[in-house]
């Protein structure tokens, strides 16, 4: 099991179709903030790549706030990858 | 003698005789800089007017506080060719009982024209008037050139007030509209903010995919046949429309080829093409730009048409009659070539026809450039939200993945064989639900956004003939 042990963030806050992602430390869960501009015809799909991808690090215990602007799943993903592995650094 | 000047818009509404119930047009050329409209209400709101019908060609973000008269009840309808996403998101609310009327900038005036709308006062607002109401928006410091989209208020209102912030001496020469339609003249301090405008010169854009699709687009018109002397043709100012005229004044070049005209919003760009060479005249019924503002002023193969000779139906004929080719929006269209400008996914309103129906239906060939998708939503669907302009009149769409032809086209004038034309051209001509289903491989299928049950607009089309209706957005 991976561990986020200090805050993190990514992405253009001013780009369109791009999402800017935020992690912390987590009070023991995944506590998840989402917001996007697509969020009806694709925040379940989203969300559900947030998650498979916090599992693939084996992140059980993290803050995430997402802003999205439109962000397509491979941007969402390497935005998520890379928050990721920040979050984690020593 | 008649002494038409008034000293206040609180004056004049009171000796135009502004009462409830009555119907007031405004006219868009200020765009989103415009005072008018604001000024007008808020003093028949201070003085207890209610019920009013309000006739605007546009409306747009600097009138928001609209959205205050309408929930006072000083205006209980709207009628406009384009609500920009303030107004229309508290509209698509549904915080107005009647609803709106959306009609197009060729059967706005059409209706005025043949009497199915009554305008009760009209308010004109000209950045240079003398003192008897000729006006123009030629000159003034709140120039913005053409006043096309004005003069079937100002010919059929039954009463025309002119505002003014530049008052000259009688006669002011090369009025646009004339002293015979004219009851009032008020000057006041500003008619509009010069920021809101006008757009300075648009720059193109710099958007490989978009320009991309440019240049597919004058490959296009090329292989239609349609790249010849004597065409004519319209693009809008936005996004990859306006690369268009980069793109075909370099080829017009090449071949030596000479156009007959370019008709509608004229840009810069526009200007340049004719200055060029490119093409002999412009048709103005709105200039975008300062560019094309100063242009309209000083060179006489610039002309101002009204929106009537435009675009409306109701004439014996239309610029719209000899138009080659127009490169056109979408934010939406679907795999019937229904093209939706009046709402956004979610069903917001945030936009309208403007001329889009008119020239798709009335031009030889309707081109829609758009992206596969934009922020994640595919632009093409199996139905669009709103039907802005029927698929029936769309010839061509363009992607930056191919190029779609519409085989159900129903108009008489439209160039046959498109298809055949553009493959043998080599132009990559792909199935719309090909390129719907590329877009939807990339960012899935979109679920839809729910609709309301309750109509707050209905859609009228170039002949003011209903198209569709636009239902609320439920609260979540």
């Amino acid at each position: 099991m991976s561990k986020i042990i200090r805050a993190a963030s990514v992405g253009n806050e001013k780009q369109n179709a791009d999402c800017v992602i935020t992690i912390e430390p987590g009070n023991g869960g995944i506590e998840l903030d989402f917001t996007s501009t697509v969020e009806i015809q694709y925040g379940d799909a989203m969300k559900e790549a947030i998650f498979d991808e916090l599992s693939k690090y084996g992140i059980t215990d993290a803050k995430l706030t997402v802003v999205d602007r439109g962000a397509i799943d491979p941007v969402l993903r390497a935005r998520m990858e890379a928050v990721i592995k920040r979050g984690m650094e020593g | 003698m008649i002494d038409k000047v008034v000293g206040s818009i609180s004056e004049v509404i009171k000796k135009a005789g502004l009462k409830d119930g009555m119907t007031i047009s405004f006219h868009h050329h200020l765009r989103n800089g415009d005072y008018l409209l604001n000024m007008v209400l808020d003093e028949a709101a201070k003085q207890g007017i209610k019920d009013l019908t309000l006739h605007a060609s546009s409306i747009f973000e600097c009138h928001e506080p609209l959205i205050e008269h309408i929930k006072n009840g000083v205006v209980t309808q709207i009628m406009c060719n384009y609500m920009s996403k303030t107004v229309g998101s508290a509209i698509a609310s549904g915080i107005m009982e009647k609803p709106v009327i959306f009609r197009s900038h060729g059967s706005r005036p059409g209706d005025i024209c043949n009497g199915k709308t009554h305008i009760d006062i009209a308010f004109i607002g000209a950045p240079t008037s003398d003192v008897m109401g000729n006006c123009t928006g030629k000159r003034g410091k709140t120039r913005f050139g053409s006043m096309g989209y004005a003069m079937a208020d100002a010919e059929h209102a039954d009463t025309v007030v002119v505002i003014t912030d530049n008052l000259v001496e009688y006669p002011m020469l090369g009025a646009s509209i004339t002293e015979d339609f004219v009851d009032y003249v008020v000057e006041v301090e500003s008619i509009g903010d010069p920021e809101g405008i006008m757009s300075g010169t648009t720059a193109i854009t710099r958007d490989p995919v978009r320009l991309r699709m440019a240049q597919m687009a004058v490959k296009c018109i090329e292989a239609a046949g349609l790249l010849e002397d004597g065409m004519s043709f319209q693009t809008g100012a936005g996004g990859a429309t306006l690369a268009v005229s980069v793109y075909l004044k370099e080829r017009m070049l090449k071949k030596g080829v000479v156009g007959s005209f370019i008709v509608g919003g004229i840009t810069s760009y526009s200007v340049d093409l004719q200055q060029s060479g490119c093409f002999k005249a412009l048709l103005d019924v709105q200039s975008f730009d300062t560019g094309a503002a100063a242009d309209l002023e000083t060179n006489p193969n610039h002309i101002e048409v009204s929106g009537r000779q435009y675009a409306s139906a109701v004439g014996k004929s239309s610029c719209m009659t000899r138009l080659d080719c127009a490169m056109l929006g979408a934010t939406e269209i679907d795999v019937d070539f229904n093209v939706n400008v009046h709402t956004d996914s979610t069903g917001n309103i945030m936009g309208g026809s403007g001329g889009h129906t008119d020239i798709a239906e009335q031009c030889r060939m309707a081109v829609i450039i758009a992206p596969l998708f934009r922020n994640r939503l595919p632009i093409i669907l199996d139905h669009v939200r709103v039907i802005s302009t029927q698929g029936q009149y769309v010839d061509v769409l363009i992607t930056e993945k191919g190029v779609a032809v519409n085989e159900n086209v129903v108009k008489e004038n439209r160039v046959k064989d498109l298809k055949a034309k553009f493959i043998a051209a080599g132009i990559p001509v792909v199935d719309i639900h090909e390129l719907k289903k590329m877009a939807e491989e990339i960012c899935g299928i979109p679920k839809s956004a729910p609709k309301g049950d309750r109509v707050v607009a209905e859609v009228l089309g170039h002949r003011g003939e209903h198209v569709d209706y636009i239902y609320n957005v439920p609260r979540s």
